[in-house]
């Protein structure tokens, strides 16, 4: 597909995704941001879920269409691309940047202030860690039940 | 253009719609908060987030269906996980403000 060999554009694709995550990260400490300059942090947002995308897609993408590599890691690398997406989507509500005007009362005086002080960052919205939980060890219970089913 | 069978354009539909779903959720942060005022970020980010979900369920749910040249269990999880994924959404959806 694309006149390019399929096993080396999924590695590309890999690669980018995971370099990408990782940039953002990086992007987060050196750019330190602040209610009031907050370029930083939307930047290595935005770095961070475009790495995302790249990893997963080509995670999925991978599973299916690459057939040089054993067939049982090929069907491993769907999964787990899957798991990845079901993951995101349950976890794109949480990754809404909302700010409202009940979120301001006590040191919370100006929206900035709000909007900083609740920014979503995957990781650090309460809650946020128990969903990934439960959602992968939901996947794991169904693609384990899958995979011995299918053999 | 260069022309696509079946099989080819849902496997470009799912890694295209998965990359579009991505780039709506850094979108949505790229263009700073929501607030009651000012709804654009949340309008813009959810174009492109639906969309790519839209455009991957589809072809994650026909490629399960009605592909032929797939293996077999590869279709099988692509159905299941592509209906997984509707009802999830149609679950997210149903949640007043998304």
């Amino acid at each position: 597909m694309f006149g390019m060999k399929n096993k080396d554009l999924i590695m590309f694709g890999v690669i980018i995704g995971i370099g990408l995550i990782f940039l953002g990260a990086i992007i987060n400490n050196v750019f330190p941001s602040s209610s009031s300059d907050m370029i930083g942090y939307k930047v290595q947002a935005f770095i961070k879920m475009i790495g995302f995308g790249f990893l997963t897609s080509s995670m999925v993408v991978g599973g299916i269409i690459i057939e040089e590599v054993d067939k049982n890691q090929r069907t491993l690398l769907l999964i787990f691309g899957l798991i990845i997406l079901l993951i995101y989507t349950i976890g794109s509500v949480q990754l809404d940047w909302n700010v409202s005007s009940g979120m301001m009362s006590g040191d919370i005086a100006t929206e900035e202030d709000a909007a900083y002080e609740y920014r979503p960052t995957g990781y650090g919205t309460p809650g946020f860690e128990f969903i990934l939980v439960i959602a992968a060890m939901i996947c794991v219970f169904i693609s384990k039940k899958m995979m011995n089913r299918l053999r | 253009m260069m022309r696509l069978n079946k099989r080819e354009l849902v496997i470009f539909g799912i890694g295209f719609g998965i990359l579009v779903f991505f780039f709506g959720i850094g979108l949505g942060f790229l263009l700073g908060p929501t607030t009651e005022t000012h709804l654009l970020p949340k309008q813009v980010s959810s174009i492109f987030k639906y969309s790519g979900m839209g455009i991957t369920v589809i072809s994650m749910i026909v490629g399960g269906f009605f592909v032929e040249k797939m293996e077999k269990d590869i279709k099988a999880l692509l159905l299941i996980f592509g209906i997984i994924l509707l009802l999830i959404n149609i679950l997210i959806m149903s949640i007043p403000g998304t």
